[in-house]
This record gives C-alpha cells, sequence and structure tokens, in this order.
C-alpha cells in the first residue's frame, strides 16, 4: 500500500457537507483551508518555482458541475478503443515525467469532486441504458485509478455498482499496489485492474512515486489468483538502448505470475506528447534522453517517434506477448492508425463497432 | 512636486538606477525638439549632490545634444522613495507604449530592489507587462537584469522572443550568447526559436555543451563565413542543426530531393509528400489547358516510373 503526503487542503465551501469531504479529512492530516474558489490556489502555486510538482501536493475538493462522463478524447484520424472516462479525480500524485496530464491539464493541483452521489446517479442511469457489450469505463484517463484510494474509498463504492452490469466494464488503470480491498471481494467479470507496465529502467527514472514493476505485477497476480480479471497497458513504450531485452524481461514476469486467461486486455501505446508539454518537459526533467530521440510531429500535433521506428517496436512487443502468453489475449493499439493497426495486428477496425466487443469477458465472446 | 528650470550640468546621468532602457534612441524626439522645444519637463529627484534622473531620459540626451543647458524639470522632493519613482517611470511608459523585454526585466528587478515583494509585483504587475505569472519567468527576467551580459539586455530591447526560448537561451554561457546574439537579431521570431531549441536539444542528444556545438567545423565555417548575411547565417545555422537533430528525417528528404533530380523530374509537376512520412501517400498536381499536353504529362510520368530509381521515392524504412 503506497500513500502520498499533501501538504495542504483546500475545500471549497460548497463541498463542505459531502460525505467524501469528511472521509477524506479523516483519512488525511494535512492542513485544512477553506475557499471560496480556486484563486487562491493558484495564486499560491504562481510563486512556486515547479507547480505542477508542488501541486502534486495540493488537494482541492469541490464540486462537478460538468458532466462526470466523456467519452476518452483520443486524437483525430486514428482508431477509437471507445473508451469512456470517469472525471472525478484531475491529477495525480505520481510524478512520471512523459504524463501528457502535465500540458493537459489547466490546474497542477488535484482536483476530487465530491459529489459522488450525481456521479453514481449518472453510471446508474447509464447502466440501465443499453450500452454496447464490452464498452469500458475508467478512471484512470484524468488521475490513477487506484493512488488515491486510501483517501476516498471511490473504486470500492464504484466496484459495487458494476458488479450487477451485464454490459459495461469498469476498469481501474493503476501504477499503485492499492489492491487490499478487493482480496475479500469475489471477482466480477464486469470489473478489470490494469496496471501500467513499462521497462525497469524507464519506470526507475521516469515514474517517480510509483512502486517498482515487479511489484505491480506481483499486485496483479494477487488479484488474478482470486479470480480477478487484469489487464496491462505498456504504454509509453520507449525506444533506449536496452529497450528489447527490458521489454522483454517484464513481459516474462507478467506470464509466469499472471495466467494468460485472466488477462483481459493488452494495449501498447509508443511514447507521444503534444508539443505543449516539450517546454514543461525541459524546464522540470532537464536531462531526460528519452524526449531528445528523433520525433515528427504527426497530423494530430504530437510528438511520435517515426512511423517505421513504431512498427518495429509494436511489432517486437506482439512477438514477446504472442511468444510468452499465447495468441489469445486481445491487443490493441492507442492511438494508432489503421495502417500501423494492419501492419502489426493484422487487422484493420472499422472503429468503435469492431473494438468493443474485443473486450467482453470470454464466457460472452 | 515643483516645476524649476536647471543647467542640465546639474543633473548627473550617471546615476542609472531609474532608466529601464539598455540603450536609447532618440534621434526622432531629437529633430522634434528643435522644431518646437521640449514639451515635456523631464522628472527628476533632488539629492544632496545634485540631480537625479527619473524620467526623460531621451529628452534629456536630445536636449543635450541640441546644446539647450537650461531645461525645465519638474523635481521630486529627497524624501521621495525609489520605489514611489520607480512605479511613476514604469506608469509613464506603460501607459504610452509596450515595454522591451529588456526593459520588462528592468522594472521588475527595479521594483523587487527597491521593497517591492516578488508576489506583489507578480501579482499586479505580470498582468500589466503581460507576462505569465509564474515564477520561473520572475526568476528569469530578475537574473537577466541583475546578471545578463549588456549585449543580451540590448538583445531583448531590439527583439521579439518567446519566454521559454529565454529561458533556454540565458543557460547559455556568455561565450555562446556572444556568438549568437547577432545572427539571432537578424533572424525571424520564429526562426531564432528554432535556433535555440535545436542547440539545446542537440546539446542534449550528444552530452555537449552549446560552446562545443557552436566550436565545431562546421558551424565556424557558417559563422565566419563572410559571403552571408546575419540573416543568412541563422537561415544555414537552423539548417544544420536540424540535420544533426533529425538526422533520418533529414536524410529522407534529401534522397527524395536527390531521386527526383536523377529521374529528370517536370519542374512543372508538383510531387507532394507527408513531412512526417507519417502517410505512405504521395500526391501529383499539374495543370493542362489541352488534352495534348494532359498526355504529354502523362506520357512523362509512365516514362519516368519505368526507371527502377522510381521505387526510391515509396516506402521509407529504417534500414536507409
Amino acid at each position: 500500500m503506497n500513500n502520498f503526503s499533501f501538504r495542504q487542503i483546500f475545500i471549497q465551501r460548497e463541498a463542505l457537507n459531502f460525505p467524501l469531504t469528511a472521509r477524506i479529512l479523516a483519512r488525511c492530516q494535512a492542513p485544512i483551508e477553506i475557499i471560496e474558489d480556486s484563486r487562491a490556489i493558484k495564486e499560491e502555486l504562481a510563486s512556486c518555482p515547479d507547480p505542477i510538482g508542488e501541486g502534486k501536493k495540493i488537494l482541492y475538493l469541490t464540486l462537478q458541475k460538468g458532466k462526470f462522463i466523456k467519452p476518452c478524447p483520443c486524437s483525430p484520424r486514428v482508431i477509437s478503443c471507445g473508451y469512456l472516462i470517469i472525471n472525478s479525480i484531475m491529477g495525480c500524485p505520481i510524478d512520471c515525467s512523459y504524463c501528457v496530464l502535465q500540458a493537459y491539464l489547466s490546474d497542477p493541483w488535484i482536483t476530487i469532486f465530491v459529489n459522488e452521489d450525481r456521479l453514481e446517479n449518472s453510471l446508474r442511469f447509464l447502466l440501465k441504458d443499453s450500452l454496447p457489450a464490452g464498452l469500458r469505463i475508467g478512471t484512470g484517463e484524468l488521475s490513477d485509478s487506484l493512488a488515491l484510494e486510501y483517501l476516498t474509498g471511490q473504486a470500492e463504492r464504484l466496484t459495487q455498482l458494476f458488479y450487477r452490469s451485464c454490459r459495461a466494464i469498469l476498469e481501474f488503470k493503476t501504477k499503485t499496489i492499492n489492491i487490499e480491498p478487493w482480496l475479500s471481494w469475489p471477482p466480477s467479470p464486469q470489473i478489470v485492474f490494469a496496471w501500467s507496465l513499462n521497462a525497469d529502467t524507464i519506470a526507475r527514472e521516469e515514474e517517480k512515486g510509483a512502486p517498482p514493476i515487479e511489484e505491480r505485477i506481483e499486485a496483479a497476480g494477487r488479484l488474478a489468483s482470486k479470480g480477478y480479471s487484469v489487464a496491462f497497458h505498456f504504454d509509453p513504450l520507449i525506444y533506449f538502448n536496452k529497450w528489447e531485452e527490458e521489454y522483454e524481461l517484464v513481459i516474462k514476469q507478467v506470464f509466469s505470475l499472471v495466467p494468460r486467461e485472466l488477462i483481459r486486455w493488452i494495449s501498447l501505446g509508443c511514447l507521444r506528447y503534444p508539443e505543449e508539454l516539450r517546454s514543461i518537459i525541459f524546464s522540470r526533467f532537464p536531462n531526460k534522453a528519452i524526449f531528445i530521440s528523433e520525433m515528427v510531429i504527426g497530423q494530430d500535433g504530437k510528438f511520435r517517434y517515426f512511423k517505421p521506428l513504431r512498427l518495429k517496436i509494436f511489432t517486437r512487443i506482439y512477438e514477446m506477448i504472442s511468444d510468452f502468453g499465447g495468441d489469445k489475449i486481445p491487443l490493441y493499439l492507442c492511438m494508432e492508425d489503421d495502417e500501423v493497426w494492419q501492419l502489426v495486428l493484422k487487422k484493420r477496425p472499422a472503429g468503435r463497432k469492431d473494438i468493443i466487443p474485443l473486450f467482453l469477458p470470454p464466457a460472452i465472446k | 512636486m515643483k516645476l524649476l528650470f536647471i543647467e542640465l550640468k546639474q543633473i548627473n546621468l550617471e546615476e542609472k538606477k531609474f532608466c529601464l532602457s539598455p540603450s536609447l534612441d532618440y534621434k526622432a524626439l531629437q529633430t522634434s525638439i528643435a522644431r518646437i522645444g521640449l514639451l515635456i519637463p523631464p522628472l527628476v529627484k533632488a539629492t544632496k549632490e545634485g540631480f537625479i534622473l527619473v524620467s526623460g531620459w531621451k529628452r534629456v540626451l536630445a536636449c543635450s545634444e541640441l546644446n539647450i543647458m537650461i531645461l525645465p524639470v519638474i523635481v521630486a522632493p529627497e524624501e521621495t522613495g525609489d520605489l514611489d519613482l520607480i512605479l511613476r517611470v514604469i506608469e509613464e511608459n506603460l501607459t504610452i507604449r509596450r515595454l522591451s523585454l529588456a526593459e520588462k526585466a528592468e522594472a521588475i528587478y527595479r521594483l523587487n530592489i527597491f521593497g517591492l515583494s516578488k508576489e506583489k509585483i507578480m501579482s499586479d504587475f505580470f498582468p500589466r507587462l503581460a507576462l505569465p505569472q509564474k515564477k520561473e519567468y520572475f526568476v528569469l527576467l530578475h537574473q537577466i537584469a541583475s546578471k545578463g551580459s549588456e549585449e543580451l539586455k540590448k538583445f531583448l530591447h531590439k527583439v521579439e522572443i518567446s519566454l521559454e526560448a529565454l529561458s533556454l537561451l540565458s543557460s547559455f554561457s556568455s561565450d555562446s550568447q556572444a556568438k549568437l546574439l547577432p545572427l539571432l537579431e537578424a533572424s525571424t521570431y520564429s526562426r531564432r526559436r528554432e535556433i535555440i531549441f535545436l542547440l539545446y536539444e542537440l546539446a542534449q542528444k550528444n552530452g555537449l555543451s552549446i560552446n562545443k556545438i557552436l566550436e565545431t567545423e562546421e558551424v565556424r565555417a557558417i559563422l565566419e563565413n563572410n559571403r552571408l548575411t546575419l540573416r543568412l547565417k541563422g537561415e544555414a545555422l537552423a539548417g544544420w542543426l536540424k540535420r544533426k537533430r533529425y538526422p533520418l528525417i533529414s536524410y529522407w528528404e534529401e534522397e527524395i530531393k536527390q531521386t527526383l533530380k536523377e529521374l529528370a523530374w517536370p519542374e512543372e509537376v508538383d510531387l507532394f509528400y507527408d513531412p512526417t512520412f507519417e502517410k505512405a501517400e504521395l500526391r501529383l498536381s499539374f495543370s493542362f489547358q489541352q488534352p495534348e499536353q494532359f498526355v504529354q504529362y502523362v506520357d512523362r510520368l509512365k516514362e519516368i516510373a519505368q526507371k527502377p530509381i522510381f521505387l526510391k521515392l515509396f516506402r521509407r524504412t529504417l534500414n536507409e
């Protein structure tokens, strides 16, 4: 279990009388300040040399007044996996150098929307609807799904909602090992725990605050031993000196600890980042060699490796997964066009309707 | 404050603590004063040693050039604080013109040393100076005003540059800055940014100092080439840096150019390819007025397509 320390909790006055606020305050000892809106935090962080780093130590409890559930933004002209994201927490206490949230989120602090009753009602409504079977909904796009679970207990509550869903799948995407609550619950095919994995060197050097890869795989193995479905995201795959041997070691380790039939999906994505992130990286991580590779700006405005290099990386990783795990595990590519899909995975999905069924529980497929 | 007529020599022009500009161009003002005289009296502060000039530097220097020895001035009493006076200088300038980045840096530095806190400067002055309210920019501009070379300040007084690029430029050694500033000054805004970022990234990529890169034979050949104007030197340097920073993409671009040459590609037919090489498609464009003209182009292109080297225009691979 890894907990993070916060130096201050700001609570918007409107968010004071919510059960989630009370739960967080009972579990976190940081000083509290009640504010009318986030301007005070903005001003405080403006004088910090590293507002993004400092923002990771600040919690802001407020109300979500917009939509809690939105389609994953993806990128234009690539094949979308049809993911829905739950905007209940924005910002992450783990400090990964490559994290796009540094540029994507306008506020550097961690915002927790405490009106969870509204979120749960939106989800109940959505789950009643005729959703395509296999549609995935997750909390791990704008934050780590389990990093703040020790404060919020939110993942546990969402688990209860999805237990009886027979169509949508709830995915908890994490780099942490905060899985204890679920070890004593019976598994459900509608709940999938997914780990972001990387080569050991990359995890050590670029994922500050995240547990080592070995511990993440062990956590997946523990949940799998209880019958839970798990998934893995090799994203971002990074091209460095020992990339092949290091990724191979991780993939071997995964299949030695997790039965392949419980792996619901694996995604692959190569390092990519929007131009706005470049100056943030230069200022926050000035000597990181991984960002100095030869990259091009794609049609979506993101820096990427050349297509031939991406093809080489994807093809090799796909071979490793097939060698150690067989060819039954659904694989998909994140933010890649149909040509890359065809060349790597030998299929060219027409869109979400072809991809969503990939994620169905094995019994339904 | 009172209006007095004083002799120009009573003003201590060596004391520049209220002067924001690293260089003063007052030729146009001098012509105007010669025609119709001084319209607005400069502001000075009375001290035991004489008068210190607070605002109106161009006016005073123009009068000096014109041998106008008696000037009307507004005198701030000795007890007026430096912070009060620098605030007047900033207000006076901000209402009539945009400050250069060098002047903004100086304004920030002076406000701070005359007693205004970093937080107050950022909250009250950064928006008015059109600066993002970030501490890193406070530190950057403060350092430039307090420790930056005169050349860098003069450069920032003359040209626009993004704060991200300035932040990288200010991390370069003074030797490197001295070599780069003249050609950066002659370059366009985007070329300036490109050169600075490419230099920084190349230094990171190869583990070299910026100065080491500028000392390489190829770069020296560009910088010391007297047949090139400063602007062309900037273009040549950007091109060289791009080839070193992006060797593969540069190689592919060069190869396409070379292939078209070897194919004797008709000039009237434009060939378009994705500059990022993400898409494999190539596109052609040509104009024609008569059916025969169209057939001629098609025949010519068919002929080209028979040559083995034509295949070089297609899919790039890492093995090349």
